[in-house]
Order: structure tokens, then C-alpha cells, then sequence
């Protein structure tokens, strides 16, 4: 008696997936139309579930003569969960999951905070979190987002609409090929820089 | 007829002066009453804790049953309402505004406030390790936040001021408040200004949250499912009042109507009911003006309490009633049975002045309150009861209850081994009773029920509320030597963080140092030449830029000027509350607490503290310190019950001037007091303090019966209506003390239960014994 239904469940999931592929496919082959534009753009990185990836950050301070840089490893995993994990030159991990954001390091007490009770913060991380999740609509109640380039190799520049956001960060440039992201440049008020340069572990 | 008259007159007056005298006092409602006058200085602290400190004020509220952005907007217009009530000291809800002056003040004040600044601390050498750990910071994922104050505070104050603050953990936010971490409560602090014992302060407050919440509710769209859940200790009180007065309410109506029903089915007559509560409430206006006279206040407890205690007043005018034939003159039996009423009264008394030497003002009241109420209510059914009543007794009063008892001491031979029996079985019992015998811990006394205690677990977890079971306490003067005596402590006990005895400590002088060490702090700060000399050094090799930190510059050379912090700098932050918390004034000077978390070997922390050199100081360990104290009051009641009961044998002996006779009277009181104890043994499992009260009550009334058992031919006076006025003594006095018995209250259950049993065995067991020889049926044919 169950297994009538059990049987219809595999094939409506079977289905979706199918029809999940085709529509990655579509996508990807629209990439090269001349319609391409943020929302394809956006289609095509809410099917990616999850990803990992190794990093490169390299931080330019006014208040230091020359810049500093760490690396580690970057794991999403769709919608809402990213964590950063610092391997060089001190271990550390940044999560975010949901609405809490937890900052451990060595030798000092975890943090944690609300990012709706920050909410500089809070768009700060959704900058790039929307941006994974291929949100536009999150991306846009946040930033005024410009477009450039073609599916192959695209850039979005982010200008924050947050007032408190706004002293702190003038602009944020991610720069992608398809469904990857390849690299997230921040600019701060001060003139201050961060660039973090990404690798995307071969699946 | 003239004498009547002037007795009469002179009662109503007596009546009138102590109505007078009532009016006149206050009526209090402190619960300290029932805590010790003279404890050792820990229990002092204990005390005034419990009385007035900051966490006997500190109410935790609860808002659930919404979705999560209701609860907040109740939360946040609740609080706003109530920040703007002067009964509170502080409202607390996670707000980030508060949080806000909290950092001002801690940075403004950085370098008074941190234990790290000393001449040591801005040398190159310390500045240099100072600006790598810096460097490191900025490049992690918090150096954007970094940046902003290394500029001003590159020795990192504020973070160690901080991770200070931290410490005590708190709830998470949403939207601006706090919040359960599953986001189905709303979570707030609240303290009442009024003090702990103040219970009508405490539920004006309570009301005031209430609606306070109400109007919060009907404000906030979507939260009219939205309730709230209170808890902490004014809440408690204040409840646990309320129910209890209620409880005693509903039961003492029921047990009244019932007593009234019992004394209406006996006499059949109201004007008998109406002239059997006449020495009873003469007692109880009576014993409340000698309680007013003699501590210059009555508390609540004590007359909800004496007036089920002078129950026994009630069956002073039931012996004369019910003993007096119809027709037959009152003042011929009253005349009769005044010397067993006398000695019954004076038995009691003797019982009773065990609470009148507690050391628990609440208790020495109910003692005083008792005797003198027992006093009067005999002396006016001595003299005013027969002036009221006509020459010849109008009242048939019926004697089918003592039949059963007639009937029982026909076989009084066997009933006595039976008894013996029973009393040898209750010995057995509580000699090889498993555990304690009495409750040692304070729990048992307190009127809160499982769930209740639940709920305060989960609140105080959920709000990181402070429950500490160790502090250090140190003695002082005056709020300096106090502040200072806390920071030459802190530095013994920061190597038992470092090795693990205890996870940390908070301190007064943490949040507010001592005079001294701000102006030491502020001499430790360099001029501008040497700390410009040291700070040029220190950058080297560490990729700052020279020029960054002009802000530190600038600051240090503020700091070395700046007005020392005082403690009204702290209003309207949440470190007033903490600071309030451990730092207290007293009568005799000013304490300071210091509370350890996470102590995992009290032992050695304990034995290290004679190295501290601090003559004052005090490890005070609350769950045992407040078990000692139930411990003293309950060997102090033990020993105080004990010779209240030798007293009653030497008085008895004097009276009735016969080993036989005093054996007669004391021996089925003794089987009745060890029959009871056994029962509540076997059945509670350990006796409280409340039994014993019980049990003190067992032996006041029981006396009584067995008094009249004990007597042999009494003139004039049928023995079976003799037997049948005990009989309906005795049904009043286990019906009004067996419906107590179905409190949920500890004392009112404690007591009822006890003396319920124990009176009904004191009737039957003082019959038996004393059963008369001679066929008791000849006096039958007396009975008109």
C-alpha cells in the first residue's frame, strides 16, 4: 500500500532533478545570448547547493606601510550557511548561519551576534551570501547593483543603501565567471582595501 | 446581678483598650520575621541578601506565544513603559542603547578602569608586543572593526574591559532584544527599587509589569496571543503570599462552617455557637494587642497563624456547655473543672513558650500571641462566660458521641496492650527509620512548587541571570577600604584562575577601583616625551605608520588629567547593577562580594585564603551556609520543645502531686506525640520543622483530654458527659486542622496533618489509658 507512494515520491524527485539539470543547461547556454543580464546571472548561481573553495585575502591598511594577507578555505552551502576558515597566518573560523554570525580565534572568547541587530554588518555578509544564493531580491534591498561583462566573466558592483554600512564601505566589486565566484573586492570609506582572491575546489 | 453587670462592663472595656492598642499599630508584612535576629556574620550577609539585596529585587519576565517580531515589540514597548516608572531601578531587554553608555563610560574610562595599566605596561618593550598582537588583528576578519580603535587604544583596554563585562553570559539578541536562543521568548530583567521584604512594594511592582505588559500587548500588531511568564524571588513572595492567604482563607471558611455545623448539630442552638466564639475571639483581640504591646508591630503570618493556634480556646466553652446538664447551673461545673482547665491551659503555655524563645522574631510572636490569647480566652470563660449565660444551662447538648468511647474503654484492659503495642511498633519505626529525621534543607520550607522552581532554572539559564553558590566576602569601613580590600583580593585569586580552581570572579573594585588605584593608574600613564620616546621605538619592525596614533597620544594625555570615576558616574549603565550587587552598606559598614564562577575545588580555595592576609575575609558557601542555618533553627526548636516539655511534666507533677497521676496524663500524650511522629515518618519520610510545631500543638490540646480522663468522680459531673464534651473538642480540632492539612503549603499542610493525627490519638489513647475501673454504664443512668 505504501509502496504506490513511495514509488511516486522517487519519481516526482527524479523528475525534479531531471528537469533541475535541463534548466543548469538552459542557463548555461543562454550565458552566451546577448539577453544575459543580472537576472540570468542570478538564475545560474541559485543552482549551485553548496561549493568550496580556498582563498586568498590581501588587506591594504592606510595605517600600515605595507598590506597583509591570510588565506584559508570558503565553504557555502545553499541558502543560508557560509563559513570562512583561516588557515594562515592565525586559525580562526567566521560562520554564518541563518542570522547568527560566530567569530572564533585562538586565545580569545567566541563571539556571536545577530546580524539583524547589526545591520551594517548584516549586509555586509549578505553581499556576498545573496550573492551565492543567487538572491537578487536580497542583494537589491541592500545595494544598488550594476552588472558588467558577459557570463564568462562578469562583474558586480555593490554600492551599500545602509547608512551605517555606507561609513564604513563605499563599494563592493565581485568578479565571476558562470556560476563561480573568482574574486570580492571592498572598498572602505577611508580608502582602505580588502581583496579576496577565491579558487573553487574542482568538483 | 451587680457583679455580673461590672464583669461584663469590665470585659467590653478590656476589649475596647485592646481594639484600642490594635488600631494604633502597625500591621507588617516583612518576611524577614521569619529569619533569625542573631546569626553569625555569613548568615547576617545571608540575611540582608535574602532582605534587600540585589537579587531578592530582581524579577525575570518571560513573553511567549507570538512569532518572534511580536514578542520583540512588546518587549520593547514594555520596557520603555517601565523605564519610565520611578519603582524601578533597572529594565533590562537586551536594548543596545544601554549597551551603548555601558562602552561610552568604559571607554572614556578606559585607563582608570583596567587592571592592566601600570608603568610596565607603555614601556617600548610591552608597547611593541602590543602593536604585533594589533597587526595580527587587522589582518583577521574583524580588522575592519579593529581599526577603529587601535588608533586610540593600541594596548587593547577596551577589549580586556570587555571580555570583563562578557563574562556574565547573556542571551542572545533579536531585534534589539533579547531572546531565547529557539526565539520563543522574549526575555527581560527587572529590579524593583522597593527592597525584598517589602512584599506590598514588591506587588505594586508586579502589578505595574502587569500592565505595563497589557497595554504592550494590545500596542503590538500580531501579538495578542503573546503571554507573560514571571519569576524571581519578589514574584515568588508575593505569590506565595497571595496563595497563601487565599489557602488559609477558602480552608479556615471551610473548616469554620464545619466546626460551626459540629457545635449547631451538638447544642442545637445558635445563641450556643454565638457564646462558644466568645472566648475565642476575646483571645485572639487580646493576644494580637499583647503581640502589639510587646514588639510594636504584628505580622500578617501571625494572625493568619494564631487564630487557627488558639483553636483550643473553643473547647474551654464546649467543656462547659457540653458538661453542664440542662437546666443545671454552669457555675456549679465550671466551678468543678476549672482546676483541669487551669493546669490544661497551663500545660499548653508551657508548650507554647518554646516559640516564644525562638530567635525568629515571627515565631517568638506567634508564641506570645498564643499564651496571651489562651490566657484570656480561659479567664473569660472563667468569669464572663457564666455572666453572660442564664443561672440554669438553656443548652441540651447531646452526648451520642462519647457512646463509641464509653464502649472502647469497656475493653480498656486489651485496648491498653494494643496502645502499648502501637506505641512499641512507632518506636521500632523511627529507630530503624532509613535517612535523617528531619528536613535539612531550606527547600522543604519553601511554599514553591516543582514547576515553578523549573521555570526559574530555565529563566535564570536563559538570562544568565547570576546564581552563584560561592563569594568571597570581605568586611570594611567605608566604600573605599571596601573597593580596596577587593582589588588586593583579586590579585591572590587571579593564579587560581590561572590554575584552574575556579573558571573567574567578579569584584566590586573590577568596575568601580578604589580611589588610590585610579590615581595610581593615572601616575602609571607616561608624559607625552617619554611615552612619543617609547612609542617610536615600539613601532619598529611592526608596518605600523608612525603618524597612526596620535589619537593615544592625545587620549593618555586626557587620562592623566581626567576627574577620577565616581560612583554616580555609573548611573543608568548596567554596571550600577553589578557594581550594586557587590558592593553593599550595611548597619555596621560596607561589604564586598565577590561571587566565583565555575569553582571546581572549593576545599583548596578555601584553605589558601589565611595566606591572603585579610583578617575580614569570608568564603561564604550559600547552599551549605543557608542549610547551617535551618540546621541551628531547627536544633534550637528541638531543644526548645524538649524543655517546653520537661517544664510540662514538672508542672504537672506539682499539681497533681502523684507519680501515678502525672504517669496518667503524660504516658498516652507521650504514645500519642511518638504514634504521630512515626506516622509522618513512615509516610513523609523526614519530619519539618513545621511538624514539630505540629506536635507542640498535639500536646497543648492533648493535655487537656487527658486531664479530664484523669480525673476521678468528678463532683456533679457525668463521666459520659464528660467523655462526649472531649469527644466534640476533639472533632472541631481534627475537622479545623485536617482541612489544612490539604494545603499545598508546607507549614499549613505540616501543621494540619500533625495535629489532626495527634489529637484524635491523644483522645483515644487518653481514654484507654485512663479508663475508669467501675462498669462505666452506672453513670449512664445519671445522663438526664
Amino acid at each position: 500500500m505504501n509502496s504506490g507512494a513511495e514509488r511516486r515520491l522517487v519519481m516526482a524527485a527524479a523528475f525534479a532533478m531531471v528537469s533541475a539539470g535541463a534548466f543548469q543547461a538552459h542557463a548555461q547556454r543562454s550565458g552566451a545570448m546577448p539577453e544575459w543580464g543580472p537576472r540570468q546571472l542570478m538564475d545560474a548561481l541559485r543552482q549551485v547547493r553548496s561549493s568550496s573553495a580556498r582563498y586568498v585575502e590581501t588587506r591594504t591598511y592606510r595605517m600600515l606601510n605595507q598590506t597583509v594577507s591570510s588565506s584559508g578555505r570558503l565553504i557555502y552551502v545553499a541558502p543560508d550557511r557560509l563559513q570562512k576558515e583561516t588557515i594562515e597566518p592565525v586559525p580562526a573560523r567566521l560562520t554564518v548561519n541563518g542570522d547568527r554570525l560566530t567569530i572564533e580565534r585562538q586565545g580569545e572568547p567566541t563571539r556571536e551576534i545577530s546580524l539583524r541587530d547589526h545591520s551594517e554588518i548584516g549586509a555586509f555578509v549578505e553581499s556576498i551570501r545573496a550573492t551565492l544564493a543567487g538572491d537578487l531580491p536580497a542583494l537589491t534591498r541592500y545595494f544598488t547593483v550594476g552588472l558588467a561583462g558577459d557570463a564568462n566573466a562578469w562583474t558586480l558592483t555593490l554600492a551599500p543603501m545602509d547608512p551605517k554600512l555606507r561609513e564604513l564601505v563605499t563599494t563592493i566589486r565581485i568578479k565571476g565567471t558562470r556560476a563561480s565566484i573568482v574574486d570580492v573586492e571592498t572598498t572602505e570609506a577611508d580608502g582602505d582595501r580588502t581583496d579576496m582572491a577565491i579558487r573553487p575546489d574542482q568538483k | 446581678m451587680r457583679v455580673r453587670v461590672a464583669t461584663i462592663i469590665l470585659w467590653i472595656a478590656g476589649l475596647l483598650v485592646c481594639g484600642l492598642v490594635i488600631l494604633n499599630t502597625r500591621l507588617s508584612t516583612d518576611m524577614s520575621a521569619f529569619l533569625p535576629r542573631s546569626p553569625s556574620t555569613t548568615q547576617r550577609i545571608l540575611v540582608d541578601q535574602l532582605r534587600e539585596g540585589v537579587v531578592s529585587r530582581l524579577i525575570l519576565l518571560a513573553i511567549e506565544g507570538s512569532d518572534p517580531d511580536a514578542l520583540a515589540a512588546v518587549s520593547k514597548a514594555m520596557a520603555g513603559e517601565l523605564r519610565t516608572d520611578p519603582g524601578f531601578g533597572i529594565v533590562n531587554n537586551g536594548d543596545p542603547a544601554a549597551f551603548d553608555r555601558d562602552r561610552a563610560l568604559l571607554w572614556r574610562n578606559r585607563y582608570l578602569l583596567s587592571p592592566a595599566v601600570t608603568p610596565e605596561h607603555f614601556t617600548a618593550a610591552a608597547l611593541h608586543t602590543a602593536l604585533e598582537a594589533d597587526a595580527g588583528l587587522l589582518n583577521s576578519d574583524i580588522g575592519m572593526l579593529a581599526k577603529r580603535t587601535i588608533p586610540s587604544d593600541p594596548t587593547g583596554e577596551m577589549p580586556r574591559l570587555l571580555n570583563a563585562l562578557a563574562a556574565e553570559s547573556h542571551p542572545e539578541t533579536y531585534d534589539g532584544v533579547w531572546m531565547s536562543a529557539d526565539h520563543r521568548r522574549a526575555l527581560l530583567m527587572v529590579q524593583t527599587l522597593a527592597p525584598g521584604f517589602d512584599l506590598n512594594g514588591q506587588e505594586q511592582a508586579i502589578n505595574r509589569i502587569e500592565m505595563a505588559f497589557g497595554a504592550a500587548r494590545n500596542q503590538a500588531p500580531g501579538a495578542s496571543a503573546a503571554r507573560m511568564v514571571e519569576s524571581g524571588p519578589p514574584v515568588f513572595a508575593v505569590h506565595s503570599r497571595t496563595r497563601m492567604i487565599q489557602d488559609v482563607r477558602r480552608l479556615s471558611t471551610i473548616a469554620m462552617v464545619l466546626v460551626a455545623a459540629i457545635l449547631l448539630l451538638t447544642y442545637r442552638s445558635a445563641r450556643a455557637l454565638v457564646l462558644a466564639m466568645v472566648p475565642m475571639v476575646s483571645g485572639i483581640i487580646g493576644g494580637v494587642a499583647a503581640v502589639a504591646l510587646g514588639f510594636g508591630f504584628v505580622h500578617g503570618i501571625t494572625l493568619g497563624f494564631g487564630v487557627t493556634l488558639i483553636g483550643e480556646a473553643v473547647d474551654y466553652a464546649i467543656y462547659l456547655f457540653t458538661q453542664t446538664a440542662q437546666g443545671a447551673a454552669p457555675a456549679a461545673t465550671l466551678k468543678s473543672i476549672w482546676p483541669t482547665l487551669r493546669i490544661g491551659m497551663l500545660t499548653s503555655v508551657c508548650g507554647f513558650s518554646a516559640m516564644l524563645f525562638s530567635s525568629f522574631t515571627g515565631f517568638a510572636q506567634l508564641g506570645l500571641f498564643t499564651i496571651a490569647g489562651l490566657v484570656i480566652a480561659l479567664t473569660v470563660t472563667r468569669w464572663v462566660l457564666p455572666a453572660l449565660l442564664p443561672a440554669k444551662s438553656p443548652f441540651r447538648g447531646t452526648t451520642v458521641f462519647a457512646t463509641p468511647f464509653i464502649a472502647l474503654t469497656r475493653h480498656a484492659s486489651r485496648a491498653r496492650f494494643v496502645v502499648a503495642g502501637l506505641t512499641a511498633a512507632a518506636c521500632v519505626a523511627i529507630i530503624l527509620h532509613p535517612g535523617r529525621y528531619w528536613e535539612s534543607e531550606l527547600e522543604s520550607m519553601s511554599p514553591l512548587s516543582p514547576a515553578e522552581r523549573h521555570l526559574d532554572d530555565q529563566l535564570r539559564h536563559e538570562t544568565g541571570a547570576p546564581d552563584v553558590r560561592y563569594f568571597l566576602i570581605e568586611k570594611a569601613a567605608d566604600r573605599e577600604q571596601a573597593l580596596a580590600a577587593s582589588e588586593r583580593i583579586a590579585t591572590h585569586l587571579n593564579p587560581m584562575v590561572a590554575a584552574g580552581m575556579m573558571a573567574g570572579f567578579d569584584y566590586p573594585g573590577q568596575w568601580l577601583p578604589s580611589e588610590a588605584t585610579q590615581r595610581a593608574r593615572q601616575a602609571a600613564l607616561p608624559e607625552a616625551t617619554p611615552l612619543i620616546a617609547a612609542l617610536t621605538q615600539a613601532l619598529a619592525g611592526t608596518g605600523f605608520r608612525a603618524d597612526s596614533f596620535a589619537p593615544f597620544l592625545a587620549d593618555v594625555a586626557t587620562a592623566r588629567q581626567q576627574n577620577l570615576l565616581r560612583r554616580q558616574d555609573l548611573d543608568g549603565t548596567n554596571l550600577a547593577l553589578r557594581l550594586d550587587s557587590l558592593l553593599l552598606s550595611g548597619p555596621d559598614g560596607w561589604v564586598a562580594l565577590l561571587p566565583l564562577r565555575g569553582v571546581t575545588n572549593p576545599v583548596e580555595i578555601a584553605a589558601r585564603l589565611p595566606g591572603f592576609n585579610e583578617p575580614g575575609l569570608l568564603f561564604l558557601d550559600l547552599k551549605t551556609e543557608s542549610d547551617h542555618l535551618l540546621d541551628a533553627y531547627l536544633r534550637e526548636a528541638v531543644t526548645l520543645s524538649l524543655v517546653g516539655g520537661l517544664v510540662i511534666v514538672i508542672l504537672l507533677s506539682l499539681s497533681l502531686r502523684s507519680f501515678r497521676r502525672v504517669a496518667a496524663v503524660t504516658l498516652p500524650l507521650a504514645a500519642a506525640v511518638i504514634c504521630s511522629a512515626a506516622l509522618l515518618l513512615v509516610f513523609d519520610g523526614a519530619l519539618s520543622i513545621f511538624n514539630l510545631f505540629g506536635l507542640l500543638l498535639v500536646v497543648a490540646v492533648g493535655s487537656n483530654y487527658c486531664l479530664f480522663f484523669e480525673r476521678r468522680n468528678p463532683a456533679g459531673i457525668s463521666r459520659h458527659r464528660m467523655v462526649a464534651s472531649l469527644v466534640v473538642a476533639n472533632l472541631c480540632t481534627v475537622v479545623g486542622f485536617g482541612i489544612l492539612s490539604f494545603s499545598d503549603f508546607p507549614v499549613l499542610h505540616g501543621i494540619g496533618g500533625t495535629v489532626a493525627i495527634g489529637a484524635f490519638l491523644c483522645l483515644v489513647f487518653g481514654a484507654v489509658v485512663n479508663a475508669p475501673r467501675r462498669d462505666p454504664l452506672e453513670d449512664m443512668h445519671c445522663v438526664p
